[in-house]
């Protein structure tokens, strides 16, 4: 009690009156001398000083609450703004915001280039994801049914795996609309690239013919221009065509009613639609009824172990996909008999991003949803880049805004007017920089377009919903940009501003300076480690020895009868097989017994049709026993030849001598049982993709029953080769044209997917180093100009221009290497589970962490360099004399 | 009952009454007030300075600032001649109140005596 320093709590009290804008100095007096009064009296009746102060305080009622009254008596209307606070925008002030910030920007050219360029480039990233994520979440949204479509995709189980094929049994569709009630449609739908269509003498090859049910253009609502949805395929010849397949036969004819031949069948034109949107996991130029796959490809539509479409349902609104699925798989495992097999159910929604199924339609560029994931994070960490170059440089530099910040205070500027001027400039700022970033993306977007596989207009980027995006993402990094200098630099006390004492940059900033450049040096490092080990393991895969030759084979369908012997007695064709090519999709497994074999093993075999000269054109090997021979015609129907997988898969021993039965399912859902003698072991050798294990393999000689053929031709003279091939097809066949692939593209093919994040994955990383190499290029500069004068000393006392660089850049270099540290870690992890995909892949080792460690201190060194050599160059006489 | 506002409603007779018998500044004005109601209106500052300055803008009442005996700045409140001419017809809206309230409540706080 005795300590209680009246005068000082009484003063302590007014002070915080004397803060609430509504009491004026008189009201604060006023009310202090009442207090006084008080307390007097209190102590008089006894009191102690402390007590009685509490209680008047008690008594007078909080300040606030005493603000609050003294507003409602002194406010003359009742919604006006009080008197005492300034109006919320005043224009005079409004301007000399835009003039101060235009003079800074002027007046600080490096500055603000850095500033604007880095925001521009951090927009241009994110905007252009946006544009991308927005096509590819916008698949298959324009269906009017789009929330109750869903696909049923085949799973089939084994103790290992779970093999998942984007097709249905064919009988699945009627039966479940028949059973389940909540199956309101159904239709299966599949693609065809090899019918020629005609019509008179116009002929074309290559369009992509739909099949599907009837109820296909009521349950997918492409916009028809002539006929009727509804009935359009209910004739089993009727045909519906695009705009521009009806254009290209028809000219500007009326298409309906028409002829055009489909092979070799004469269809009707009933139906005219616009042409399928470049959004659409659904790519046809023409739909024929399915029924004609009967005929074509020998479908049996009863078949349960058939299967060749993808299938469609339409649930009713109120329906539960997943109780729904639970009926279909007991329907199909009722009819089918087989525990093993079920079906998902799959969103038309995330068809486009979220299927990695066997024997999907193949023909447009999928999407893949954890590839636009890691660019989204990636085009967002760029932007991040370029706010914290913001934020970094505007707090380094904020002693020469400290004397602005002290007269605006001074003057009757509030901390809010101060935050909100400083934020207002960051936000402009920031949509300069969006100006530039969409002319950055006007500039490069062809060339994203070509590494995306995509063609986003650029028109695009108008949508009303895209475009309020666009500025929300702007404002709000403008906003983030500006956030912390707005913050600290309204905290500037003016006194100590305009007094001369205070200098900027201070210990608390410095740390915080630090942590944001070491945090941008972790992101550059982080992306260049993924660009190094996608591009190793890419580079792994392209020169790992699959096993076979995959160079100079040609690949073709044959057409025409008895091309192939003329072909094959040209000297620069090597050998020719015919079979299906290492690499071609068309795979499904076949169930294969052997004495001996446990009832539980359900190891997948798959069957490669081939012929006696498969190993010398592919140059495979045999580990063991002999290859089909010529001579020996029975090895058609009784040898087997094995890989070295599927060897170990029949058990212990040689596998020679085995006798194996083949129960093999044609596509068309026929099943055929055989039993050969395994007579020879070929060395396992790629059938696909690297990400794919090898696979029990089963070879029999039948690939020439088959369309492929495959050519090994001399690596001499390869154009005039393929010349040569093709006049000897013109003189067989007059129809379709020569079209074949090279086996190295084929299995390039691949990995475009991989190539691709490769390359967006390398120009994000460029563009992530470009900016925080600007950043610190500023930083540095910075640091030299504040440095000045203790480099001209340290000169003056004798030190060398080499000593003083080295001055300044240690710092970074050390920062660089605290970042380095951080992502290292960080990559190889993420790398790691990239690498997981894959079954064969490379081992990263610490070359790629040493790599970038390396270029990522060279390039920080780089950048500060500069800056720290003029400065250390400078003479001493010119940093000395300044001031 | 809400008490605030029939203290809003009601500070304005009881100030101008109590200036009526002379000048006072802030503190005295709350001391009275409390004597004169048997403690049964303490009013705070909070409440009693705003009606003040409300009653000095209406022109009801005017002010000065003195230097007190013991040598502390108050401000003196007084009447005004307005105040004056407000004083009597406030005088008559309440006699009128208190008359009705009297009937009114009367039989209540006849019960109130009985059973107190």
């Amino acid at each position: 009690m005795n300590t209680f320093d009246l005068e000082r709590a009484i003063a302590d009290w007014t002070k915080a009156l004397r803060r609430n804008p509504v009491l004026e100095d008189g009201h604060v007096t006023e009310l202090e001398a009442c207090m006084r009064d008080e307390i007097e009296e209190l102590v008089g009746q006894g009191a102690a000083p402390g007590e009685a102060f509490l209680k008047a305080v008690s008594a007078m009622g909080r300040a606030a609450d005493a603000g609050q009254e003294f507003y409602k008596a002194h406010r003359s209307r009742r919604s006006a703004r009080p008197s005492w606070q300034p109006p919320r925008f005043i224009p005079g002030l409004f301007w000399s915001y835009i003039q101060v910030a235009l003079r800074k920007i002027k007046r600080q050219k490096g500055y603000s280039f850095i500033n604007i360029a880095s925001l521009a480039v951090g927009l241009a990233c994110s905007v252009l994801m946006m544009l991308w994520v927005r096509e590819e979440l916008g698949f298959d949204r324009f269906h009017a049914n789009r929330d109750s479509i869903y696909r049923l995709v085949t799973e089939t189980r084994n103790e290992t795996a779970v093999a998942l094929d984007a097709r249905a049994p064919t009988p699945l569709g009627p039966a479940i609309k028949s059973a389940i009630p909540e199956v309101v449609d159904f239709c299966r739908y599949r693609t065809s690239m090899s019918y020629p269509i005609k019509s008179g003498d116009k002929i074309s090859f290559g369009d992509l013919v739909g099949i599907a049910d009837p109820s296909f253009f009521t349950m997918f609502t492409f916009p028809f221009l002539k006929g009727d949805p509804k009935t359009a395929l209910d004739g089993p010849r009727s045909i519906v065509v695009t705009e521009s397949l009806a254009r290209k036969f028809f000219g500007d004819e009326d298409p309906m009613g028409k002829l055009l031949t489909v092979t070799r069948d004469s269809y009707t034109v009933t139906g005219v639609i616009r042409d399928v949107p470049e959004n659409s996991h659904l790519h046809f130029a023409c739909v024929i009824p399915i029924i004609n796959m009967r005929e074509y490809h020998h479908v049996d539509f009863e078949s349960w172990n058939s299967r060749f479409f993808n299938c469609y349902v339409r649930l009713a609104p109120r329906a539960v996909p997943s109780e729904t699925i639970a009926k279909i798989s007991g329907l199909l495992a009722k009819s089918m008999n087989k525990s093993n097999i079920a079906l998902r159910i799959q969103p038309l929604k995330d068809i486009h991003l979220r299927s990695e199924f066997a024997f999907d339609l193949d023909n447009y560029a999928q999407g893949s949803a954890s590839t636009l994931t890691l660019f989204s994070i990636a085009a967002a960490a760029i932007l991040l880049l370029a706010c914290i170059n913001f934020m970094n440089l505007a707090t380094a530099r904020s002693a020469n805004r400290a004397k602005e910040v002290g007269l605006r205070k001074v003057t009757g500027a509030r901390r809010s007017d101060i935050v909100r001027q400083f934020l207002g400039e960051s936000v402009v700022l920031s949509f300069l920089g969006l100006g530039l970033a969409l002319l950055l993306i006007w500039a490069v977007l062809p060339l994203f377009n070509g590494l995306a596989g995509k063609q986003l207009p650029f028109g695009r980027l108008f949508d009303p919903g895209l475009l309020a995006a666009v500025l929300g993402v702007t404002l709000l990094a403008g906003l983030l940009a500006g956030s912390y200098p707005a913050l600290y630099l309204a905290s500037f006390e003016p006194a100590r501003v305009l007094k001369g004492t205070f200098f900027g940059g201070e210990r608390g900033q410095a740390v915080l300076r630090k942590s944001l450049v070491v945090l941008q040096f972790a992101l550059t490092v982080f992306f260049v480690m993924g660009t190094i080990i996608v591009d190793k393991q890419l580079r792994f895969v392209r020169a790992k020895n699959l096993g076979i030759d995959t160079h100079q084979v040609v690949t073709t369908q044959l057409v025409a009868e008895g091309l192939k012997e003329p072909w094959l007695a040209d000297s620069r064709i090597l050998s020719g097989s015919q079979s299906a090519p290492p690499g071609s999709a068309m795979r499904a497994a076949v169930e294969v017994s052997w004495e001996g074999k446990s009832p539980d093993d359900h190891t997948p075999f798959f069957p490669v049709p081939v012929d006696p000269d498969y190993i010398d054109t592919f140059r495979a090997e045999m580990a063991e026993g002999r290859f089909f021979a010529k001579e020996t015609a029975s090895d058609r129907t009784e040898a087997v030849v094995v890989n070295e997988t599927a060897a170990r898969a029949l058990g212990s021993g040689s596998a020679l001598g085995k006798r194996l039965t083949v129960t093999a399912m044609s596509i068309e859902g026929r099943t055929e049982t055989m039993t050969y003698t395994v007579v020879g072991v070929m060395r396992d050798f790629h059938q696909t993709s690297l990400r794919q294990a090898i696979e029990p393999m089963v070879f029999t000689w039948n690939g020439d029953q088959g369309p492929w053929i495959n050519l090994r031709i001399s690596p001499v003279g390869i154009a005039d080769t393929i010349k040569f091939l093709e006049t000897t097809w013109k003189s067989f066949e007059q129809e379709y044209p020569f079209r074949f692939e090279f086996l190295d593209d084929m299995f390039d093919a691949f990995y475009k997917q991989d190539r691709r994040t490769r390359s967006i994955l390398g120009v994000f990383m460029l563009l992530a180093l470009f900016t925080a190499c600007l950043g610190l290029v500023g930083l540095a500069s910075f640091i030299a100009e504040k440095k000045t004068k203790e480099i001209g000393i340290r000169k003056v006392l004798g030190a060398s221009a080499r000593g003083l660089v080295l001055m300044q850049t240690r710092e970074f270099l050390g920062w660089v290497l605290v970042a380095n540290a951080v992502a290292l870690p960080a990559a190889y992890l993420a790398a790691g589970r990239w690498l997981q995909g894959f079954a064969y892949r490379v081992d990263p080792g610490v070359a790629p962490a040493l790599l970038a460690a390396a270029f990522s201190l060279i390039v920080a060194f780089l950048s500060v360099a500069y800056k720290a050599v003029q400065a250390a160059r400078a003479n001493p006489i010119d940093s000395l004399r300044s001031e | 009952m809400g008490s605030k506002d029939l203290v809003a409603a009601s500070a304005k007779t009881i100030i101008l009454s109590l200036l009526l018998t002379g000048e006072s500044y802030g503190y005295q004005i709350i001391k009275r007030v409390r004597r004169v109601s048997g403690g049964a209106l303490d009013w705070s500052n909070a409440v009693l300075y705003p009606v003040l300055h409300q009653m000095e803008k209406d022109g009801l009442i005017r002010s000065q600032w003195r230097t007190s005996p013991e040598n502390r700045m108050r401000k003196y409140y007084m009447l005004t001649e307005r105040g004056v001419a407000e004083l009597t017809e406030e005088k008559a809206r309440w006699r009128g109140i208190q008359a009705a309230l009297r009937k009114l409540l009367g039989p209540a706080a006849a019960l109130d005596r009985t059973e107190g």
